[in-house]
């Protein structure tokens, strides 16, 4: 009976693992079927992933794949170097306006997307600039800029200020103190930003629906559309190869910190 | 003499050398295409000032025939005008070595250089709009739209690096030691920018319109399309009501939130509290599983409604086994029953939102001190009784966070119950949508009130949450 009650979480977990993952399960299965844009099992095929790869199929997956790549990566890091900068600069304010600054961080940060999408249409055409690539851009850096403040100030909070303060009594310049001293300490926080800014990016559909001309189409503008009327089964065949990837890193980084925390122990 | 100058150079300051690289760029740029001529949306040419002043007449053959351009008025005397702005400018900043002893010289050469570069942008941006005069479009039958000069990837980065290179001679000329404090500043523009200017403008718009002679005019022309007094019938849980039109949309879309939220809660906290107590007994493995459960968001929401789709139709995965297990006759209609419809949709939603509530809570719960529950065991608690009294009020900041992390996402986010329901069923997301990208501008002015209804609700919602403990939010960034 002991023994029973013990397994009780374990298959609590299970459970709720199971129902997280049928869906990516279906998707992953679906990815081998036979059959074009269809909920029937077709036979076992593994053309969607040969063709994906075979250059220019009509479908232009593989060229909505590398815009959002590249949006997602110009967004994140620069939306971390702001994100970076900006928390610095709020660390020295005083208190009343750390205040302030912060719950102004705070209010994009709860504004469901699509407000937020729909304000920065608004900037846009109030200040007279045409959709476009940069307007897709900008409103992505826009939308991360306050969740990276959000993953570094935190980190910046915890230092310790009288490391900086060593640092420039022992004759370091600003800058040298910002490369040698602070950038190395609050670098976790900088990871976790890069990390969350660029799926946040990777995954946005309603900003980029409302800020972006016809002319571009980002991988969830196009599953979106694809969607509705039945989605092209290449579609599972390259998510399936992302979801592997991520997958790998994260086992990879988690079993490196793993090593490191294990050294850290023999140490002591 | 030359021993001298290389020690003068190396105590020069990183913003000098910032200074004198975008004079540099700023020189060189005079002789890097960085303007692109488009006739009729084809780019036909690149074009540096340099090649410009080379060859300013230019003619081109398009589909519909020649066109003939003729810069060379313009061409000269721009070319002459940013020729000597550059040159300038980098005189002054590579000779920085020479009067950086001086205090005054050399505050004297910070700010000329400043004064160059602002009015290298100017003549740039000049440049760029005048280069295609009236008489050129006049003379070849085009229209402004048809004929029109942009800067390249060149151009954007010559604007970048000047823009750099002034803010570099600015915080030399006032004489600035590194402040961190200084770097607040241009975020507070930024929020003006892209916080507060966005909202002021969605309160605006919504009242206001665009005249058709320019300027803005008052209507109320959204409010009356939102709140006419049309009414439909809906199914709510198998019952039928007949509401206003766009009531009866909130209602729908409320009542997903709700469930959603309330099932994410019911799923997820048991799961927080397992992980959170077993990464307080065994160093790290309850924050591995949590991986697991995170791991997903990284696969895009909508494929996934997709899968669950194909799980749940007609001829999908569940029907399949089970009248091939010969549990059911006929094929359960998951998707086409109203009732049955709506449950799925709300299934569907809190797989999506469940890892946003499971990580604040996960996060609050593995900060709690395991001596507290010790010792209110010890002092006589059942554990039902430590887990009301002591934990869950603990935990009750990693609660608030996720309930705000589910709630306010799942009300707009439309995409689950339009791909699971093949767009039979119209959330508030949805209509705000199709208003915003209507063509008609009375539809438009209702979508600016919808989302400014829609934000004065999360905003009252988000301060009643608030209200309700000081701490909610710095859960939340566990993430």
């Amino acid at each position: 009976m002991r023994f029973l009650k013990r397994l009780v979480p374990d298959i609590y977990l299970a459970l709720i693992l199971i129902f997280i993952y049928l869906p990516i399960v279906v998707l992953i299965v679906f990815s081998f079927n036979a059959l074009p844009k269809s909920f029937i099992w077709g036979g076992f095929t593994l053309k969607n992933y040969v063709s994906l790869f075979s250059g220019s199929d009509g479908t232009g997956i593989l060229d909505s794949l590398l815009e959002t790549l590249k949006v997602a990566a110009i967004a994140s890091v620069v939306s971390t170097l702001i994100g970076v900068m900006s928390s610095l600069g709020i660390a020295y304010l005083n208190k009343k306006m750390q205040g302030l600054v912060m719950t102004m961080t705070y209010v994009p940060n709860v504004m469901p997307d699509l407000v937020t999408g729909i304000s920065f249409m608004l900037l846009f055409s109030f200040l007279g600039v045409q959709k476009s690539e940069f307007t897709l851009i900008m409103s992505h850096i826009a939308l991360c800029v306050p969740f990276a403040i959000l993953s570094i100030s935190p980190k910046i909070k915890q230092m310790d200020k009288s490391l900086t303060e060593a640092a420039m009594d022992l004759g370091a310049t600003g800058f040298q103190t910002l490369r040698l001293v602070i950038i190395p300490e609050i670098m976790p926080g900088i990871l976790s930003s890069l990390m969350l800014t660029f799926t946040l990016s990777v995954d946005d559909y309603l900003i980029s629906n409302f800020n972006v001309d016809s002319s571009i189409q980002t991988l969830p503008m196009m599953i979106y559309s694809m969607a509705k009327l039945g989605v092209n089964p290449k579609m599972n065949a390259l998510t399936t190869l992302i979801f592997l990837v991520v997958f790998i890193l994260m086992v990879l980084s988690n079993m490196s910190s793993f090593k490191k925390t294990n050294n850290n122990k023999v140490k002591r | 003499m030359v021993a001298e100058l290389k020690s003068k150079i190396k105590v020069m300051p990183l913003h000098a050398f910032v200074m004198i690289f975008a004079a540099l760029f700023s020189f060189a740029s005079i002789f890097i295409p960085m303007f692109q001529l488009f006739v009729q949306y084809v780019p036909v040419r690149n074009y540096s000032l340099f090649t410009l002043i080379l060859s300013p007449y230019y003619q081109s053959k398009i589909r519909s025939g020649t066109v003939d351009l003729n810069f060379q008025s313009f061409a000269a005397g721009t070319f002459v005008v940013t020729i000597v702005l550059a040159v300038a400018a980098l005189t002054l900043s590579v000779s920085f070595p020479f009067y950086a002893d001086s205090k005054g010289k050399k505050k004297v050469g910070y700010f000329s250089v400043l004064a160059l570069f602002v009015a290298r942008i100017v003549v740039h941006a000049a440049t760029l709009s005048g280069m295609v005069s009236e008489q050129m479009i006049n003379s070849n039958n085009l229209t402004p739209e048809r004929l029109y000069v942009v800067q390249g990837f060149a151009g954007n980065l010559l604007t970048i690096v000047v823009f750099i290179g002034a803010v570099a001679a600015l915080y030399g000329g006032l004489g600035l030691r590194m402040n961190y404090k200084l770097f607040a500043y241009p975020y507070i523009v930024w929020i003006v920018l892209f916080t507060i200017l966005p909202l002021i403008l969605i309160f605006f718009r919504a009242f206001f319109k665009q005249a058709a002679g320019g300027g803005y005019e008052f209507t109320t022309a959204g409010f009356k399309i939102l709140f006419a007094n049309k009414t439909v019938t809906t199914t709510f849980y198998g019952f039928k009501v007949t509401l206003q039109e766009y009531f009866s949309i909130f209602l729908r879309s409320f009542d997903y939130a709700v469930w959603t939220t309330i099932g994410c809660l019911v799923l997820g906290y048991p799961v927080a509290y397992i992980l959170a107590s077993r990464a307080k007994k065994a160093h790290s493995s309850g924050s591995r599983l949590l991986l697991l459960f995170v791991l997903p968001m990284w696969m895009n929401t909508m494929l996934r409604t997709y899968a669950w789709r194909a799980f749940f139709s007609e001829t999908g995965v569940l029907n399949t086994m089970l009248t091939s297990m010969n549990l059911v006759d006929a094929p359960i209609l998951f998707l086409k029953n109203e009732i049955l419809a709506d449950i799925v949709t709300k299934l569907v939603m809190t797989n999506d939102f469940l890892p946003f509530m499971i990580l604040p809570i996960y996060s609050v719960l593995v900060k709690i001190d395991g001596s507290l529950s010790e010792a209110s065991l010890d002092l006589g608690a059942n554990r039902i009784q430590t887990f009301t009294k002591v934990i869950f009020p603990l935990s009750f900041p990693g609660v608030i966070s996720g309930i705000q992390m589910v709630f306010m996402p799942s009300l707009t986010y439309y995409m689950i119950p339009d791909i699971l329901n093949e767009g039979s069923k119209t959330t508030i997301g949805n209509t705000v949508q199709n208003f915003i990208l209507n063509e008609s501008s009375t539809y438009n002015q209702a979508g600016n009130v919808l989302s400014l209804l829609l934000l004065i609700f999360v905003l009252i919602t988000m301060g009643i949450l608030r209200g309700q403990d000081k701490d909610a939010g710095s859960g939340g960034m566990a993430l």
